[in-house]
């Protein structure tokens, strides 16, 4: 140690006084993360204002790093589609001629269904109010299974919405902020929907596995469930509208000895893939 | 990359620029939450957070280290549906023990790096399995858990282990990175010594 250095000095080498201070600086940390911890789970797990300050700073970047990869991933794929496209094209032209004409027999049948529904006292139409919101972030740990989106409770969006895309079922809203939402994805393993299989009308909970499949529990031992069977939501627990796409069935499996049989389902929609996403605001009749 | 800068002591008690810190953050946020989040094989994506946050550990003075890794476990948590100040938590365990074990390492070397990750990623497993069972009922699928966290060892290893010379020259410049094994190896032992 320097004999002319003066007593600061000393202090910011003193090893001890180095060790001290970071001992100090570790427990006010901590001390932080546990209240922290404390207040989130108090709140049920609402966002507070630092998790707002952490996303409302990221956010600007993240959909701009969204977008840019979004628009080389499709400039690649786009180049790669140019390959083969005539025959695409005209394959694809002769298919539409033959949905046309199924559409027109589709019409015909919604006409005559339309009729008997009111015969019957039925609510005619099930009205899905949504609101079309862009992912701009994915969860950043293994644990959850997650998106973050750009819509918030400014739009309408609260918790426990439903969130759908065209292909389907993509999740519920977890969180929501002002302009910004949580969504939990059916793959998560906190994730569960009441369901039933499209051909047998057999019912069933599909649970997240936190992997890309799901698994369809409680399904009657009895029922009819093959492989390849849709699955969509039964409407029940008033989360989820009836009759959205949850997936597909790749497996069933039946226990000896159980109550139940198990089939695992895979997600019509892949979160991976997924750059827009529909947020229900209301549904039903 | 030259093996020598494997063999570089990690902790060389030079400081870091804030702004360094802060671009490697946020770099390493943007990567995880929008473009790994596609990239995850079977549903298994690296915690590039969690690497950045031993790097620190090793690399930086006591008070910036700290600072980055409690603002690391907070930005996890805002990308993360477990309650806001877990993961934070989580680091910072993780920093007590590594703070204590870097004052012993005086070289740390490419297996301690990897031993470091390694440890890390387990131990920060185990308190996420541990605190939500016990603190939040969540029934999280232990073994399953586990299993898919042994992947993940593997994942953040290899990837620790690449990143590792780029981040050495991102956090301390041109100057450092080109120091020699052991250049300043004499004063941090007087330092032992005095302790």
């Amino acid at each position: 140690m320097n004999s002319f250095s003066s007593p600061l000095i000393q202090n910011e080498t003193d090893p001890r006084i180095v060790s001290a201070r970071r001992w100090q600086l570790l427990v006010v940390l901590i001390a932080v993360s546990l209240a922290l911890t404390i207040t989130s789970i108090k709140s049920r797990g609402n966002p507070n204002l630092v998790q707002s300050l952490i996303l409302n700073v990221f956010s600007p970047f993240q959909w701009t790093f969204s977008s840019g990869t979004r628009s080389i991933g499709g400039w690649w794929r786009g180049y790669a589609n140019l390959v083969g496209v005539k025959k695409e094209n005209e394959k694809l032209s002769n298919r539409v001629r033959q949905l046309q004409s199924e559409v027109n027999k589709l019409r015909e049948a919604e006409i005559k269904l339309w009729r008997l529904q009111r015969l019957m006292g039925f609510n005619v139409e099930k009205h899905i109010e949504a609101v079309p919101a862009e992912v701009i972030g994915r969860e950043a740990d293994n644990w959850s299974r997650m998106i973050l989106l750009n819509r918030g409770t400014e739009d309408g969006v609260e918790k426990s919405m439903a969130v759908i895309t065209s292909e389907g079922l993509l999740g519920r809203v977890a969180q929501a902020s002002d302009n910004k939402a949580k969504v939990l994805l059916i793959t998560d393993w906190r994730s569960s929907v009441d369901s039933l299989v499209q051909r047998t009308r057999a019912r069933g909970i599909v649970v997240g596995k936190s992997s890309r499949a799901g698994e369809m529990r409680y399904i009657p031992l009895n029922a009819d469930v093959r492989v390849g069977d849709k699955v969509l939501s039964s409407g029940l627990g008033g989360v989820f509208p009836k009759g959205l796409m949850v997936g597909m069935v790749i497996k069933v499996t039946k226990e000896r000895n159980g109550l139940f049989q198990k089939a695992t389902v895979i997600p019509f929609v892949d979160a991976g893939e997924v750059e827009e996403a529909l947020v229900v605001l209301r549904y039903g009749g | 990359m030259s093996l020598q800068l494997y063999g570089q002591r990690f902790y060389t008690g030079k400081k870091t620029s804030i702004a360094r810190i802060a671009i490697l953050i946020f770099v390493f946020a943007l990567l995880q939450t929008a473009v790994l989040g596609r990239v995850s094989i079977i549903g298994i994506k690296p915690e590039l957070l969690l690497i950045l946050a031993c790097y620190f550990l090793l690399h930086l003075p006591d008070r910036e280290a700290l600072i980055s890794v409690f603002i690391l476990g907070l930005i996890n948590d805002a990308y993360s549906l477990v309650p806001f100040g877990l993961t934070s938590l989580s680091f910072l365990i993780i920093a007590a023990i590594l703070l204590k074990a870097r004052d012993e390492l005086i070289e740390t070397n490419l297996l301690t790096w990897c031993a470091v990750l390694c440890g890390a990623t387990l131990f920060n497993a185990m308190l996420q399995i541990v605190s939500m069972r016990l603190v939040l009922w969540e029934p999280l699928p232990i073994l399953n858990s586990l299993g898919k966290h042994l992947l993940v060892v593997v994942i953040n290893v290899a990837l620790g282990v690449a990143l590792l010379p780029i981040l050495i020259r991102m956090s301390s410049g041109p100057a450092a990175s080109h120091k020699k094994v052991g250049e300043d190896q004499s004063e941090h032992l007087k330092m032992r010594k005095f302790v």
